[in-house]
């Protein structure tokens, strides 16, 4: 029952990774209509920022997450602005769309594969707290506790923004349908730039947690993220972002339960399992009401 | 002459492989071609290429029947997998097929007795590149023959405009599943190829570098003509192979590059009949066809809320 | 004679019955019921938003409908897919234009003959005598029936460069290709001046002579006067009334719906050179 338990809550943590990357990619999915095949590099940037701040600029741990997540959210924008803006004033559709960004995550990847050298690099021991924090019979790595009280904060933090104030209401507006948006007084441009930042920066922040969590900062963590991500927002739905957490926290437990209980090598056959089941049977999303209407 | 032959030595690997990915970059075409937007070529490919392995391993299978085989299992997935991604709208699909390419990957590792699991499998080498371009050229001669006949106007319809393409007697659902079929088949085919030349395939053979290599392939080359999926299949291996002579390490990122610049400044690939048309008849405005493809888009709307 | 009475002699090209489609709590389209003649051009009139475009998704199974039947001659084609049912004998236009973009206009009607042709795949790829024969046939019916509907630009040209005008009898042409027994025009003359509607009008009355049952969704009243037999009016989903296109016209209620108040009638029936029955009254 402890290993149960122990395990489902490594899973939570896990889940809690991808939700936070997820939120970002569904959120610009949604929004912008963009499936951003160069999400998961925005994760391995911001990683990357926060250990050359740590590296080359002694910061301590928190200064150096901030600079990596404003770092991603910047190359959010520039993206936006240099690849993806030349694209809507053309209205390009899907495909044209997931094609630029197939190249901007091989301009992306290639760089990052340059300064780590193709290899995987970590953050160096005492960065931060490598601790176990006991909870009653079970326990958790400082890591993943932030990981999961980050996923947690920061879906109710969007769910509020965009639920409840008016740039929230821009963002679903401009979501929906830029033209009417746009007559009734929402800045689209402003909310465009708004959401490549948002988005990119929490992908970023993701991926320095994901980093620091696996000691694994490299090219191939942001693939995987988005990979997992993309499962994340799939069976979880797009619009709604608890939809997103649970869907992240879905994938996340089933993940190391599937490997705990069945079989360590089938992980992502569960994963990606239920991911096609979840497509076939309900294309919307598990806990989605939305119905996807943007190509 | 002999220095021509000397380059064309120097880049034949190149050029055979380039080839082979354009089979890949042919068979998404396929699907594309009647407005599905599908990367199972991948899972195609590892369909053909891991059942040749097992055929040449257990029966020492010559290359023509392996492309055969390779051939049949490929249309036979297409053609099943068919009744469940068709199900789907359009946007699904395309991810419906980049979790199909990583679920593959999955079953590939897992599977050791059928595809030698994450250690891969190992063949023989029965190919040349003479092999190469006469299945590529083959497959051009049925798309080809295709593009006028009944099937390639129809699936042009199917593509442009599925409503009003159904109502000119067209099931789109028909039209859609031979498309995917072709795709198996020549996926399948794609895939023995590809492993004959590599003469060793494992799980990353067909994954998703070689989905996405394919797709940028074909909207590189040209999404609206059969040719266009081999001269961007050419044009994606070639370029990072010439520009490694000059530039250290930067070879990849061309690539990246050049597919954000043209689909910005030629969105609709190097090989397009639209602009040819156009500038033949001396309409040259992009802007009209842009308002055409508006007004089509506004009107697709139209007729399903109005 | 109304159109009843001759649909009864023959059996309606074209019966609708009870036909219904509602949008969450919108009825676009509210219990529909009226019959077409054979060999005869229908009008099928009322405001926009009436539902008149809703009425043709409906027909043609672009949309499934709530309720109500639709038959062609006596064949059911409600609830069939829409390529079912134009195998059911029903062809139509689309109000703005619907040709395939890339296509010449030899190819675009071509496309129409789907139904027509039956070369299979592995015929076109050996390139059989037969599979050869068969396009050039085909190419050759285009052909012919571009010059029926009296289009002058070259086949070669692309399809989306002609003129509206043209555009529109390449439409008509490709639907003509499916050799329907009813065909469903959606505004056909929209942006059209008099002389070319009343050209188009002439190349309808010379389909219907040729066997073809027409209904033409119209805007354009000297039109549906001229070339029309009988018509429907709708509103807000409804049918107000039915009959010839001239008792449509002077009903009152027609034109409150389209012109608003009751008191504007006078100033309506001059503008359309229509004149009270004093009878009526």
């Amino acid at each position: 029952m402890t290993l149960f338990l122990q395990q489902l809550l490594n899973g939570v943590a896990l889940g809690s990774t991808y939700a936070l990357f997820a939120f970002g990619f569904g959120l610009v999915f949604a929004t912008l209509g963009i499936l951003n095949i160069a999400h998961g590099m925005f994760a391995s940037w911001g990683a990357l920022i926060a250990l050359w701040g740590v590296d080359e600029y002694d910061l301590p741990f928190i200064p150096a997450v901030v600079v990596g997540v404003i770092g991603a959210g910047l190359l959010g924008v520039a993206v936006d602005r240099l690849a993806f803006n030349p694209l809507r004033k053309r209205g390009t559709g899907l495909l044209g769309t997931i094609i630029t960004s197939i190249g901007v995550a091989i301009i992306l990847g290639t760089l990052v594969d340059r300064f780590t050298g193709h290899r995987t690099k970590r953050y160096p021991s005492g960065t931060f707290s490598e601790d176990l924090v006991d909870i009653g019979s079970l326990n958790l790595q400082f890591i993943q506790i932030v990981n999961i009280i980050a996923a947690f904060t920061i879906a109710a933090g969007l769910y509020v923004v965009m639920r409840h104030t008016r740039m929230g209401a821009g963002i679903r507006a401009v979501g929906y349908d830029p033209d009417a948006a746009a007559i009734s007084g929402v800045n689209a441009g402003r909310v465009i730039l708004l959401t490549a930042f948002l988005a990119a920066a929490l992908a970023g922040f993701a991926g320095v947690l994901s980093g620091a969590a696996t000691s694994n900062i490299s090219r191939g963590m942001g693939d995987a993220l988005l990979f997992k991500g993309f499962a994340a927002v799939v069976v979880g739905g797009f619009g709604d972002v608890r939809g997103t957490l649970a869907g992240g926290l879905l994938i996340g437990v089933a993940e190391v339960m599937g490997a705990q209980y069945i079989s360590s090598s089938f992980r992502d056959a569960i994963t990606f399992g239920l991911l096609f089941a979840v497509l076939l049977v309900r294309p919307r999303g598990l806990f989605s009401e939305l119905e996807l209407k943007r190509a | 002459m002999i220095a021509f032959l000397d380059i064309f030595s120097d880049y034949r690997a190149t050029f055979t492989f380039g080839l082979i990915y354009g089979l890949f970059a042919l068979a998404t075409y396929a699907s594309l071609a009647t407005g599905v937007l599908s990367m199972a070529a991948a899972t195609f490919g590892a369909f053909g290429g891991f059942s040749y392995a097992r055929l040449q391993a257990d029966h020492d299978i010559g290359l023509l029947g392996g492309l055969v085989a390779g051939l049949l299992a490929g249309a036979a997935i297409a053609w099943i997998l068919s009744f469940v991604l068709l199900r789907l709208s359009s946007h699904y699909v395309a991810m419906a097929t980049i979790a199909l390419v990583l679920i593959t990957r999955v079953f590939v590792v897992n599977l050791p007795s059928l595809t030698g699991g994450p250690n891969g499998t190992g063949l023989v080498r029965q190919s040349t590149l003479w092999w190469v371009l006469g299945v590529t050229a083959v497959c051009l001669f049925v798309f080809w023959r295709l593009a006028n006949s009944r099937y390639g106007l129809a699936a042009t319809a199917v593509r442009e405009d599925p409503q009003a393409a159904s109502t000119l007697g067209v099931s789109v659902r028909h039209i859609q599943r031979v498309s995917l079929v072709l795709s198996g088949a020549i996926g399948g085919v794609a895939g023995v190829l590809m492993a004959d030349q590599l003469q060793f395939i494992g799980p990353n053979t067909f994954y998703i570098d070689l989905a996405f290599t394919m797709l940028a392939a074909v909207v590189l080359g040209g999404a609206y003509h059969w040719f266009g999926a081999i001269v961007g299949a050419i044009v994606f291996r070639f370029l990072p192979e010439i520009l490694s002579d000059y530039i250290d390490d930067g070879h990849e990122i061309a690539n990246g590059i050049l597919l954000v610049i043209i689909m910005i400044y030629l969105p609709r690939g190097i090989v397009d009949p639209r602009r040819r048309k156009q500038r033949e008849h001396g309409l040259g405005s992009k802007r009209k066809s842009a308002k055409a493809d508006a007004a089509l888009a506004h009107d697709q709307a139209e007729a399903v809320t109005s | 004679m109304t159109s009843s009475d001759e649909t009864n002699r023959q059996g309606a090209a074209l019966e609708i019955v009870g036909l219904s489609k509602s949008f969450g709590g919108l009825r676009a389209v509210n219990d529909l019921t009226f019959d077409v003649a054979p060999n005869s051009i229908f009008g099928l009139l009322g405001p926009n938003g009436a539902g008149k475009t809703t009425v043709l998704n409906l027909v043609s199974g672009l949309m499934p409908s709530n309720s109500g039947t639709v038959q062609v001659f006596g064949d059911h084609v409600e609830g069939l897919p829409a390529h079912r049912v134009a195998g059911a004998g029903i062809a139509r236009t689309y109000q703005n234009v619907r040709l395939f973009p890339g296509l010449t206009v030899l190819e675009t009607v071509v496309t129409g003959f789907y139904r027509q042709r039956s070369a299979r795949l592995w015929q076109t790829v050996l390139c059989l005598p037969s599979e050869r024969r068969e396009r050039r046939e085909v190419e050759e019916k285009a052909r012919a029936l571009l010059d029926r509907v009296g289009v002058t630009a070259p086949p070669d040209r692309l399809a989306e460069s002609l003129s509206y005008g043209e555009q529109r009898r390449v439409e008509i042409a490709r639907a003509l290709a499916t050799e329907p027994r009813v065909m469903l025009l959606d505004e056909p003359t929209a942006g059209m001046n008099d002389v070319e509607s009343d050209a188009l009008g002439q190349l309808l009355v010379t389909l219907r002579d040729e066997g073809l049952s027409l209904v033409l969704i119209e805007h354009n009243i000297k039109l549906v006067l001229n070339f029309c037999s009988h018509a429907v009016v709708m509103n807000f989903g409804e049918l107000i009334t039915k009959g010839t296109p001239r008792e449509c016209v002077e009903n009152e209620e027609v034109q409150a719906a389209y012109f608003g108040k009751q008191s504007d009638a006078e100033r309506v029936q001059s503008v359309l050179g229509v004149r009270r029955d004093p009878r009526a009254d």
